[in-house]
């Protein structure tokens, strides 16, 4: 959907995805590092382009950049989908980011936040390769509860594989805000040494 | 501060990082270690910053993805 949340943490901000920003998502989605673990896509920036499209006729769909929050250079994509109708949880993801970017726990971060403090969700969830561990440990160093295994879950490069489901909860979410602050805090404070 | 003592405070350091001992002669990379996850990599490095009073660029830190590439960047941050 078009909407128009934008939200800073510190270094990185979120804002809406726009049909301009096709090209740096397809250039993204298309390398070989970064997308050993995602769906494929067109590499057709005009297949992106009317993806975007669609996006933005589908409810309650936030996809964003993250970015540079002070010279605007975009780091990467995320996105919550899936909201229920009550509002009462939804799933995030679509993430990816640049190599060598530091935006990952910031990102992070900032998609809770939009998810708890924006949409007033009261449970967000992630799904994630269970071949990708680095993206599973990531979710439990975060704070993120493993909820299930899923079965046959994702299709990648047409082998059917399983996720592993993870989850915050809001009354859960004020502690952990606290504590990736602080680190991201003290990352940043370092970064405008 | 000698190599070796580098070395042994790197090893507890990243002891605690992937949630293992790990021996001094182990040499641990991101790649072998699935529990050394980019936000594990951030504390890991603000640690290893406050405990060799060294400061690591944004590159530096995304370039270093083994204990004996930690190692070696202390040593030759404390050498300058």
């Amino acid at each position: 959907m078009q909407h128009s949340i934008n939200l800073t943490c510190i270094r990185y901000r979120l804002r809406p995805v726009a049909l301009d920003d096709a090209p740096f998502i397809v250039a993204l989605r298309m390398d070989p590092l970064l997308n050993r673990y995602l769906h494929e896509i067109s590499p057709r920036v005009v297949d992106q382009i009317s993806w975007i499209e669609r996006y933005f006729l589908r409810p309650e769909d936030y996809y964003f950049i993250v970015e540079d929050a002070d010279s605007g250079e975009p780091h990467g994509a995320i996105g919550i989908y899936e909201v229920a109708k009550d509002a009462s949880g939804a799933e995030w993801g679509r993430w990816i980011l640049k190599r060598g970017s530091m935006a990952a726990l910031e990102s992070a971060w900032l998609i809770y936040e939009v998810g708890f403090s924006k949409l007033q969700l009261t449970s967000l969830s992630c799904r994630t390769l269970v071949d990708n561990p680095g993206i599973v440990s990531f979710h439990d160093s975060f704070g993120a509860s493993r909820i299930a295994v899923l079965e046959r879950h994702f299709i990648v490069r047409g082998d059917t594989r399983p996720a592993i489901e993870h989850r915050i909860n809001v009354a859960e979410w004020p502690v952990l805000r606290a504590r990736h602050y602080c680190t991201v805090s003290r990352l940043a404070r370092r970064a405008y040494q | 501060m000698t190599r070796s003592q580098i070395q042994a405070a790197v090893v507890e350091l990243l002891s605690i990082t992937v949630g293992r001992p790990i021996a001094p002669s182990e040499s641990v990379t991101r790649d072998s270690e699935p529990s050394w996850d980019s936000l594990k990599h951030v504390e890991l490095i603000l640690m290893l910053e406050e405990q060799f009073a060294v400061q690591f660029s944004e590159k530096e830190m995304a370039a270093l993805r083994s204990s004996g590439e930690i190692v070696q960047a202390i040593e030759e941050k404390n050498a300058t």
